[in-house]
This record gives C-alpha cells, sequence and structure tokens, in this order.
C-alpha cells in the first residue's frame, strides 16, 4: 500500500473513478440490452401479425378457392418475405423463417400451377392435391408462429442473460472496488489515527514544556513523517536556545546576592572612614545624632571624647605619609579596644577622633574612662622597625548639660581638647578639669 | 493512561469489525460458489441411446462432444445404429433406453407395437426428401408427359426408384397428389437406399425418392447436373427423440428425471449449435466420418429446434392415413395422441425457464 496520505487518497480518487466509470458502463450495457430487446421484439410482433393475416387469408381461401383470395394470400406472402427480406439486422435469427416463407412460395407455385392444370385432371385429384396442399399451409403457418414464438423467447432468454451477466460482472467489479475503497479508506483512518495521535502527544508534551520530547517518525505516513522531522527540528532547537527555569532562577540568585554584595560594599564605605575601618564623619554624626535623641527621651546623659593625635603634621612630614596612616590606624584601633559595644568611635577628619560614651547615668567613671583611653592611644607604635611615640589630647564634652546639639557638643569637645594641647603631655580636659593626663609619653618622636 | 487503553480499544474495535465484514464476504462467496456447483457424483446407470448417423442427430453428436451429459450428471452411452428403423428396433428389442428416429418410423412402429413413446423432436428439414433425376427434360406432370419433346425416349413409363415402405415412398405418393399426377405412367422400383444411387447413375431408373446424404452422394458420383423434381415444403421430416412408454411408466420417478435431463441437454446443445453453426458441423463431421461438404450440403436445410408441436400428430396422422391407404400397415390405427409423451418435455421447459 501507498506510505503516504495523500497517495492513499489518490488511490482513493482513482478507484471512485474506476467505480463511477463502472456503474455507468453497467447501465449503459443493461439500457442497450433493454434496446434490442425492445427493437426485436417489436420486430417479431409484425412479423407474428403478418403470420397471423397469411393465415386468415388461407382461411379464406381455403372457404372460397377463387383467384381473389388466393391473390390476397400470394400479397399476404409476399408481404411476409418483403419484411424479413428487407432488414439485414436479423437475418441470422430469421434464417429459418425465410426457409418456411420459401417452402410456403414453393407450395403457392404448386397451387398456381394446379389451377392451370385442372383441364387434365380429375375433381378428386384436385381435391386431393388441394387438401394436402391446405393441410401443409396450415402446418407451414403453425411452424411459422412456432418459429417466432422460439424467436421471441430467445430474444428474452439472451436479454435476460445479457442483463445478467452485465449484473454479474459490474456486482464483482462494484464488490471488488467497494472493498477497495473500504480497505483505503480504512487504511487511511488507521494511519490517520496513529499520525495526529504520535502529533497531539508531540505537542501535549511540548506545551507541559519538556523541549527534549521527540516524535517517532517511524511507520508513518509522509505527511506525519514531515510534521513529526519538523516538530523535532523545532524542539531540538528550542532545546538549544532556551534556559530552563531552574537556570534562570540560578541566576537570578546570583545576580541578586552579586547586587547584595555591591550593596553592603556600598554601604560600609558610605559610613566606614575608608582608613581606619571606623566611622567616617557623616556615619558617626548620624549615630551620634541617635545617642542624643535616645538620650534626650531616657533623660540620661552623653560624654562625647574629641581626641587629637598631638604633632601629627610633623610625623607626616619627617617620617612619611605611610607612618601618618600607620598612625591613624593604630589609634583607631586602640579606640575601639577601649570602647564598649554600645559606645561609638569615629573619625572626623585628619587626626580628629570622636569617642562617644551614650547612655551614661554616672559621669565619675569618665575620667578613668579618659585615662584608659589616653593611656591606651599613647603606647609607641611600631612602624618599619622603628618605635613612634606618641601623645594625645582630648577634650569631653557632656550631653545635657554643656551642649545640647551635636554640633555644639563637638565644638565643645573641641575646644576643651585645645585646652588640653595646652598642658604637657597627653592631657583630657572638660571644661573644669583635667580629668587625665599622662607624662610618660613623650612628645616628641624617638627612634 | 486510560485514553491510551481507550484508543487501543477502539484500534482493536475496528480491527475486528474489518475482519468480521472481510469474513462474511469470503463466507458468502464461497457459498455462492459452493451452490452453483455442486455436482452429484457420478454412479448412475448408463442411459443407451440409439443415434442414427447422420447429420440430423446433430443436437446428440455435439452433446457429447461437449460432454454436456456428464455435466449434467448423466452416463449416457451413444450407440450407433444406420438409419430410425434399425434404431427404433433395437429401441423395441431393449438393446437401447432411448434411440432416434424420423416421425415415418415412428408411425410404422405404432402399429408394430404401442409401447411408444415420442419424446421431442430435435430437428425438423422441409429438404431433406428428394425427387432426384439426372435427365434435365424429365418432368411428372400431365402436360409434359404428352409433351412431344418428352416422346423421344420412346416410353411415358417412368421408373422411379423408392424405398419401400418409407418416408421416400410417402414422399413420392405426397408428390404424386399434390402434383396430380397419374400413377398409371409411373413404375415404382423398390430399391435400399444404396441401390437406388446406382440405379439413377446407371440409368435403371428415371428418377429416385431419396433421403439425404444419397442426394449429395449422387451429385458426387454423377456428372450429369442433378435436378430435384419435388417441391420444397410438400413433406416435412422430423427427427425424434423415442423410448418406450412402458420403460417410462415403470420407473417412473428417476427415468422421467433421466428424460427430463435428456431434454434439457438437448436444449442446451442445440442453442450451441444454432450460435456455433460451423464449429458444430466440423464436430459432426468428424463423428459420422464423413468429408465436411457433405455436413455442409444439407445443413442450411435443418432446422434444429426442440419441439412437441401439433404439426407432428398431423404429420403422424397423415402419413397413418397414407400407408393404410398403401396397404402398408395392418390393423387399428394407433391413437397417436398417446403416442406423443409430451410431459417430459413440458416439465423440463418449465424448469428451463424455473431455472432463470
Amino acid at each position: 500500500m501507498v506510505n503516504s496520505i495523500n497517495g492513499k487518497l489518490i488511490t482513493l480518487l482513482c478507484v471512485s473513478f474506476i467505480f463511477t466509470l463502472l456503474l455507468s458502463y453497467s447501465f449503459f450495457q443493461i439500457h442497450l440490452a433493454q434496446h434490442k430487446k425492445t427493437d426485436a421484439l417489436q420486430y417479431f410482433s409484425a412479423l407474428q401479425k403478418n403470420i397471423d393475416d397469411l393465415r386468415s387469408q388461407f382461411w379464406l381461401f381455403s372457404q372460397r378457392q377463387d383467384k381473389a383470395s388466393f391473390a390476397q394470400v400470394t400479397q399476404s406472402h409476399q408481404s411476409l418475405t418483403n419484411k424479413l427480406e428487407k432488414q439485414s439486422f436479423y437475418n441470422q435469427r430469421v434464417f429459418n423463417l425465410k426457409k418456411l416463407t420459401n417452402d410456403m412460395s414453393s407450395l403457392l407455385n404448386q397451387e398456381l400451377k394446379l389451377s392451370s392444370q385442372t383441364v387434365g385432371l380429375s375433381d378428386n385429384q384436385v381435391t386431393q392435391a388441394r387438401n394436402l396442399l391446405q393441410n401443409r399451409y396450415i402446418i407451414l403457418i403453425e411452424n411459422m408462429s412456432e418459429e417466432v414464438a422460439y424467436l421471441n423467447k430467445n430474444t428474452l432468454d439472451s436479454n435476460e442473460r445479457a442483463i445478467t451477466s452485465v449484473m454479474l460482472y459490474s456486482a464483482l467489479g462494484l464488490i471488488l472496488t467497494g472493498t477497495f475503497v473500504l480497505a483505503i479508506n480504512f487504511s487511511i483512518y488507521q494511519r490517520f489515527k496513529i499520525g495526529s495521535n504520535r502529533i497531539k502527544k508531540g505537542i501535549e508534551t511540548l506545551s507541559k514544556g519538556d523541549l527534549s520530547h521527540k516524535i517517532d517518525a517511524n511507520n508513518l505516513d509522509i505527511e506525519f513523517g514531515l510534521l513529526a522531522s519538523f516538530f523535532n527540528d523545532m524542539t531540538s532547537k528550542l532545546d538549544a536556545s532556551m534556559m530552563s527555569k531552574q537556570e534562570l532562577e540560578d541566576e537570578v540568585n546570583r545576580q541578586t546576592s552579586e547586587l547584595k554584595k555591591q550593596k553592603q560594599q556600598l554601604q560600609t564605605l558610605s559610613e566606614k572612614d575608608h582608613l581606619t575601618g571606623i566611622m567616617n564623619r557623616r556615619a558617626l554624626e548620624q549615630s551620634l545624632d541617635l545617642i542624643i535623641a535616645n538620650a534626650k527621651l531616657s533623660q540620661s546623659k552623653v560624654a562625647l571624647f574629641f581626641i587629637d593625635v598631638d604633632n601629627f603634621k610633623i610625623i607626616n612630614d619627617t617620617i612619611g605619609h605611610d607612618a601618618g596612616d600607620t598612625v591613624l590606624k593604630k589609634v583607631a584601633l586602640r579606640l575601639q579596644q577601649c570602647i564598649r559595644k554600645t559606645d561609638i568611635v569615629g573619625r572626623l577628619g585628619g587626626d580628629e577622633f570622636v569617642v562617644c560614651l551614650g547612655l551614661t547615668d554616672n559621669l565619675d567613671q569618665i575620667s578613668q574612662k579618659a585615662q584608659l583611653i589616653l593611656d591606651t592611644i599613647s603606647q609607641p607604635i611600631e612602624f618599619n622597625g622603628s618605635t613612634i611615640n606618641i601623645s594625645t589630647s582630648m577634650g569631653v564634652s557632656y550631653y545635657p548639660f554643656q551642649a545640647k546639639s551635636r554640633n555644639r557638643l563637638i565644638k565643645q569637645a573641641d575646644e576643651f581638647m585645645y585646652k588640653a594641647k595646652e598642658l604637657e603631655g597627653s592631657a583630657c580636659f572638660d571644661g573644669q578639669e583635667v580629668l587625665a593626663q599622662n607624662h610618660l609619653s613623650n612628645r616628641t618622636m624617638s627612634g | 493512561m486510560k485514553s491510551k487503553y481507550l484508543s487501543v480499544l477502539k484500534n482493536t474495535g475496528s480491527i475486528k469489525l474489518a475482519i468480521i465484514f472481510a469474513i462474511c464476504i469470503t463466507t458468502s462467496l464461497l457459498l455462492l460458489f459452493f451452490s452453483a456447483s455442486n455436482p452429484e457424483p457420478i454412479d448412475k446407470p448408463t442411459i443407451k441411446i440409439g443415434v442414427s448417423q447422420t447429420p440430423l442427430t446433430s443436437p446428440f453428436i455435439v452433446a457429447k462432444h461437449l460432454s454436456l451429459f456428464e455435466q449434467a450428471s448423466l452416463n449416457v452411452e451413444l450407440v450407433d445404429c444406420f438409419g430410425g428403423v434399425a434404431c427404433s428396433e433395437a429401441l423395441i428389442d431393449d438393446q437401447v433406453d432411448f434411440a432416434t428416429a424420423s416421425e415415418s418410423v415412428v408411425m410404422f412402429k405404432s402399429y408394430q407395437t404401442h409401447d411408444i413413446a415420442l419424446l421431442a423432436s430435435f430437428v425438423q428439414s422441409t429438404n431433406d426428401l428428394k425427387l432426384l433425376t439426372l435427365n434435365k427434360h424429365l418432368s411428372f406432370d400431365n402436360k409434359s408427359i404428352n409433351n412431344s419433346e418428352l416422346n423421344h425416349l420412346g416410353n411415358t413409363q417412368h421408373k422411379v426408384g423408392i424405398v419401400k415402405g418409407s418416408s421416400s415412398e410417402y414422399y413420392f405418393d405426397t408428390l404424386q397428389i399434390a402434383q396430380g399426377l397419374d400413377t398409371a405412367n409411373i413404375e415404382k422400383v423398390y430399391l435400399t437406399p444404396k441401390e437406388l444411387v446406382d440405379a439413377l447413375i446407371n440409368k435403371h431408373v428415371d428418377a429416385i425418392s431419396i433421403w439425404e446424404p444419397y442426394g449429395y452422394q449422387v451429385n458426387m458420383l454423377s456428372n450429369a447436373p442433378m435436378t430435384n423434381l419435388g417441391i420444397q415444403g410438400i413433406y416435412q421430416l422430423h427427427f425424434n427423440l423415442i423410448s418406450k412408454r412402458s420403460r417410462l411408466s415403470q420407473i417412473n420417478t428417476l427415468e422421467d428425471r433421466q428424460v427430463n435431463k435428456i431434454i434439457v441437454v438437448l436444449e442446451q446443445s442445440i442453442n450451441w449449435i444454432n450460435e456455433n453453426p460451423d464449429a458444430a458441423m466440423n464436430i459432426v463431421a468428424k463423428h459420422l466420418n464423413v468429408p465436411l461438404n457433405q455436413i455442409k450440403w444439407s445443413w442450411d436445410d435443418y432446422i434444429f429446434r426442440l419441439s412437441i408441436s401439433s404439426t407432428l400428430l398431423s404429420s403422424l396422422q397423415m402419413q397413418s392415413h397414407w400407408a393404410k391407404q398403401q396397404g402398408l400397415v395392418q390393423g387399428k390405427e394407433p391413437n397417436f395422441r398417446e403416442v406423443i409423451f409430451s410431459e417430459p418435455f413440458e416439465e423440463a421447459k418449465s424448469a428451463m425457464e424455473l431455472s432463470w
């Protein structure tokens, strides 16, 4: 069978065409047979009519035995002969009838001879002869009638046979072509179902997002095979060009975490001092504002230390900026070590640091704290194998006694720091007294 | 999963439907084929038919040649016999079950026995019997007898060769009557058919009344042109299938059926002959071992037709009347209506029509 739905449909078309031709041919043949039969029957019925006429003429002649009635007989006989002679189509079939009319004409000749001879014959002889001839006429007429009846029957039989054979062959042909059409139809139905099912399944799987599914093109008709291969090509290309959902999620997560990291870095960058890692001025100011606001609410006190490294410029200029940076980092680190978690430390800029002790109820401990800070940060600093001795000056201002705003607080502490600078060594001044002083430290550097 | 199962179910359903359909078609075709060809086994007793060795019995010769008897599950043996008389005697002597004979023979034999049954006529001819002469001036009518032209023959007494008590004599007598001839001028010379031909050629007789194929033989043997002085159509020869009535009534059903079958076969054979005359002539010539031309000579005179018409009865009656007048037969005229046994023919005919 053709391995293509299209091919099968074309075959179906051809078979249907043959089917139609066969049907038309059968009906045409039946029509032809009927037509032939009707023509023949009409002709034979005309012959029968003529024979009947001849019979009645003979009867008349047997009654009258005169020339006029004999002439009628001859005329009727001639008419029958003409009817048989003046056609060519039924020659074969009316051959016997022609023989009978020849016999008849031979007898009529004898009849004619007899009437011309009557002079030499006795009445008895004439009567005997006439009786004999009459008898023969009757028998011949009978034979003719029988012959026509036979022809009629034969015509009907052969017509029946012709129609039966046409019908038989048509039926066979129709059954065969019908079965063939059925088989092709069935095959198309089956093949179409198989093909459409596979394509349907493929599309269904694709709609669920499975790009790896392939339609099996084996044992499919050409059209479905093509569709399947197009589909498989399409899914392969889609599979190659498209990310999966998981991959997409991973990518988003990766980029989000990168963004978070960058955000964190940015925040760090914006809040921390890039050199020392402690709060920069902006962050420090924000934190101070927060502490002051909290202190205001809780009616607590705040102490702000303003710390400045003495002679920092000289360190920078003489030893180098690296040394200055190291000093600043070290100071920042040491400040961080001195304070609680709730306290804040930041760099205002240059060599100026701020430490704020928030939410302190007891200001008595401030001097101790000041001393701790001074002692801690005034320790000598190692730099490239040499020791840098530093001293610091600190000013302390208090909230809410000395100032109620952040700037004011800083400014106050700054002023007190300058007072402290006037003292020898590292010192801390709060406007009223020197809270701490370190004479051990050397304001100059050594090494 | 469910849908897949359903589709598989549907699939197998349609396949089953297709298989059932195919089986139905095959079974009906097989049934049709076997019902059409259901031959009965041939273990029937042999039916012997005495067949005259003449082209008139062509329907039997052709039927045998085409194996039509076998197809009708009849075990038929054709027994050759020379002439209807011999055939009918074989029938009377129970040498054969059926025989072929002209109605003249039937008429004569009906006087001998009331057992003859004429079953059907299968051929007729109005030109089988001829009154032949080699003298083109010879004429039997009264005028020509007085004709001076004929007087040089020396006498007005014409010798006519005839086969005694046969259709030959009947034909000549019929001619005599139809022509109103004076019997005084004619001398009948009784001879056998073969002798008649020689007698005519050797001019021992002026004319002979004879049937075919002797006319053909005269034509072949004689140098002079042959003339037929007869009247075509004055005599009609029928060749018939005959049997014994006692036989038919004895084993009524079986024999009747055999007779019916034989009649049906004859009808088939006749139809075949009418459709294939040339082939039929060849078959007959070969069977009778005669030249094809001899068959062709008289073939067109024959009307092969299976019938049992009233003309047969009148023909039998007329011949019987003649035979009585001539003193050829003795005793009471048989009832020819009873001789004609038309039942098997009618039954076979209606069976043939029914088969359509």
